[in-house]
């Protein structure tokens, strides 16, 4: 049995990095990206991977200074109480408005693509109440879970896009190669919100062995999304078009439709594709639920975030249902996405802040 | 005690909430749509053959063939009404997600596709691998047609274009939607597979040129090899070449590696397109055996006139479409744009008369390596 005190190795704090990005953006990123950076679509999902990664060193770095405490407790640290539990609560809703558009961006999908007669409010809390029973087992569980994951997630993709070589060209994904700098520039805020979720590591370095939560295993836990993004831009655009990925609402699974395996076993790969899928968005969902409950339990100093698990549940999933339609939800993930942004260039900005006045706290300190 | 109790009932409530029940169909009571016609009536309405699946005779129980499929025409004014109208003819769930192949009835094509292509792409559950073809008459005959060697004429046709297409070089490769959605979008011209249908047979034979959608002419089978080799979409398969009696008289060589690339050339803005092509065969079959020249001298031979045999196919099928039709399907626009972004940009929408003035440069090599058991 896991005792509740072991801290995290350094595998699960990769996975847990990895799991929470790699969510239901997987199916419609190669879309996102041709649709908003166009002829820039490939460099602006490798550039958008490198900025991710450059803000996910500054956490990390930002993280180990004070060792035993989450970004909502140093944030008072730094700032002092006022701004520090303002940011707090922002970063928050930050990670509640994020739970809920991969809650609905799931339950959307598999409703479209899978389950077309079941309500989508039977979708979304199946999801929720699976992702609320693993939250409650705490990050040990929740690590556990990534880890086994994690490579089934890698696999499956690897094999969708393995598989589907077959329908690549050269000729098609040659606009992407030689793309112009400023349209590369342009699509990426949409294309860095396909990284939702590397916020993460603000909040789980306490749970996570000192010497583990080093650098490479956050750059490793960037790159493994990152280099699945980019292999899937390239199959994508290389086997549809650029102008087609625009228009495909999932370009991945259209991919894992077009993957035919001669006789009668695996005539629909779409479908266990998509059954691995399930398991991206739901750990991607618990991880999020979790480090909602977790922030808004240290911001009020208090030690249980079970019972603002079953809190945040209800205000999560009414987030998840508001919006009305397809583009009011790419209203608001635009608009998560950019408060994502900001919230990023403020650690990067409170490290140079740490830095310049060389304030750290020691463990006993 | 009391978190207990919350996690037995969240656990109760999920299996009460159990996602699939709403969509469970038992996989008896679906009824599979293997093949699905699209034929246009006087009316200018449509007539939509589906053609179903009776599982009972897939189960391969031995004893007398029993029919596998039973085909249902609707009349109905598009594809989504007329499957909702299929629900009046049987108590089953039609499925489409193992159909195989859609037909365009000739009449149809020749009035446009275009009307029910949106369904074809906005359904989830047709794949775009399913195949698409058009028929040299209605699409109902292709699909009432009963081949003996298969339980279903789409089954058959499927196969015909997706595996037989790798090995013989006169069935057009292009089948399926995911080559017309792709096109589509790209405001591209396309070419599909035509079918022949008797009462018990099927046939593949050449293909449907379309323009803007709408059915103008068609390639024959050696067209379709001229036009595969500007596509660099053929891999294989038998090539021949007719000879002087002396010389042999008609040679069939077994390319077993073909190596095209086609790349555009832009120069002074004049479109020229490089065709190389590459080719390495053995002797399959020779019409006179009793040739008396040495065998270096005759495979050098063999293989020029084989060169000038592809030469000619080739350049008949690209002005078939050029000169003709002014039909691009041979996807040079794509290359243009994959080639040229930036003059694509700027010219891409007056590919039609741009088209027109392109030239085909090719270059054939072909290397006869094998003569099988025999000297030639």
């Amino acid at each position: 049995m896991v005792k509740k005190h072991d801290k995290l190795g350094g595998l699960q704090y990769i996975s847990l990095i990895s799991t929470t990005i790699l969510g239901v953006i997987v199916i419609s990123l190669p879309k996102i990206a041709a649709e908003s950076a166009q002829e820039g679509a490939l460099l602006s999902t490798f550039l958008a991977g490198v900025l991710v990664a450059i803000f996910a060193v500054s956490m990390n770095i930002l993280g180990r200074r004070f060792q035993k405490k989450t970004v909502i407790e140093y944030l008072v640290s730094l700032l002092g109480k006022p701004l520090g539990k303002f940011l707090g609560v922002i970063l928050i809703i930050y990670f509640m408005f994020s739970t809920s558009l991969v809650l609905r961006g799931f339950s959307d999908a598999l409703k479209g693509l899978l389950l077309h007669s079941t309500p989508l409010e039977v979708i979304m809390v199946s999801m929720l109440f699976t992702a609320v029973y693993l939250s409650l087992n705490g990050i040990n569980a929740i690590a556990k879970i990534s880890e086994l994951f994690l490579p089934i997630i890698i696999l499956s993709l690897i094999l969708v896009i393995g598989l589907s070589i077959n329908s690549f060209s050269y000729v098609r994904l040659r606009p992407v190669l030689f793309p112009p700098l400023w349209r590369t520039v342009k699509g990426m805020p949409n294309v860095i919100t396909a990284f939702l979720g590397y916020e993460i590591i603000l909040l789980i370095i306490p749970f996570v062995e000192r010497k583990k939560a080093d650098i490479p295993r956050t750059l490793i836990g960037i790159a493994i999304p990152t280099v699945l993004y980019i292999l899937l831009v390239i199959m994508a655009v290389g086997a549809f078009g650029l102008r087609p990925s625009q228009q495909i609402n999932y370009p991945t699974i259209a991919l894992a439709r077009i993957i035919n395996f001669p006789g009668a076993f695996a005539d629909r790969f779409d479908i266990f594709f998509v059954i691995l899928w399930i398991l991206a968005a739901f750990t991607s969902v618990a991880n999020l639920l979790y480090i909602s409950s977790l922030s808004t339990v240290r911001l009020f100093g208090l030690r249980n975030y079970q019972t603002f698990i079953y809190i945040l549940t209800p205000i999560v999933y009414m987030l998840a249902i508001l919006p009305q339609d397809l583009p009011e939800i790419r209203k608001v993930n635009t608009y998560v996405g950019y408060l994502g942004a900001g919230i990023s260039m403020l650690v990067v900005g409170l490290l140079i802040f740490a830095l310049v006045f060389g304030k750290k706290e020691h463990e006993n300190g | 005690m009391v978190r207990k109790g919350i996690l037995t009932s969240l656990i109760a409530l999920s299996t009460i909430f159990a996602v699939g029940c709403w969509d469970r169909v038992e996989i008896e009571k679906n009824a599979f749509i293997l093949g699905l016609g699209i034929d246009l009536e006087e009316d200018n309405s449509l007539n939509i053959t589906y053609q179903v699946a009776l599982l009972d005779s897939f189960k391969g129980e031995k004893g007398e063939k029993s029919k596998s499929t039973q085909q249902i025409s609707i009349k109905s004014n598009s594809l989504s009404e007329s499957r909702d109208a299929l629900l009046k003819h049987f108590g089953d769930t039609p499925n489409l997600s193992h159909c195989k192949l859609i037909v365009f009835g000739e009449e149809y094509a020749r009035n446009g596709i275009k009307s029910s292509l949106d369904y074809l792409f906005r359904e989830p559950d047709i794949r775009r691998i399913t195949s698409v073809c058009v028929a040299k008459g209605r699409a109902k005959e292709v699909l009432d047609s009963e081949p003996q060697t298969a339980p279903s004429s789409a089954m058959v046709i499927d196969q015909i274009v997706t595996q037989n297409s790798a090995n013989n070089s006169g069935i057009f490769p292009f089948p399926d939607i995911g080559y017309l959605h792709r096109n589509f979008i790209r405001e591209s011209d396309v070419a599909l597979v035509g079918i022949n249908a008797g009462k018990d047979t099927v046939e593949v034979s050449g293909a449907g040129i379309f323009k803007d959608y709408k059915l103008v002419g068609w390639f024959s089978d050696s067209e379709v090899i001229g036009q595969r080799f500007i596509l660099g979409e053929v891999h294989k398969g038998l090539l021949t070449a007719d000879l002087s009696y002396e010389m042999g008289d008609r040679l069939t060589l077994n390319a077993y590696n073909i190596n095209v690339r086609t790349i555009p050339k832009i120069k002074d803005g004049k479109i020229k397109i490089e065709t190389k092509v590459f080719i390495e065969g053995d002797i399959n079959e020779v019409g006179n055996p009793t040739t008396k020249l040495d065998t270096k001298t005759l495979l050098e031979f063999w293989g020029k006139a084989v060169e000038n045999k592809i030469r000619d196919t080739v350049d008949a099928a690209y002005k078939k479409g050029r000169d003709t039709y002014g039909v691009d399907c041979f996807e040079i626009d794509e290359k243009i744009e994959g080639y040229y972004p930036k003059f694509w940009k700027e010219h891409g929408k007056e590919w039609n008369e741009l088209f027109k003035t392109a030239d085909l440069d090719l270059e054939i090599k072909v290397k006869i390596r094998r003569v099988g058991l025999i000297e030639p």
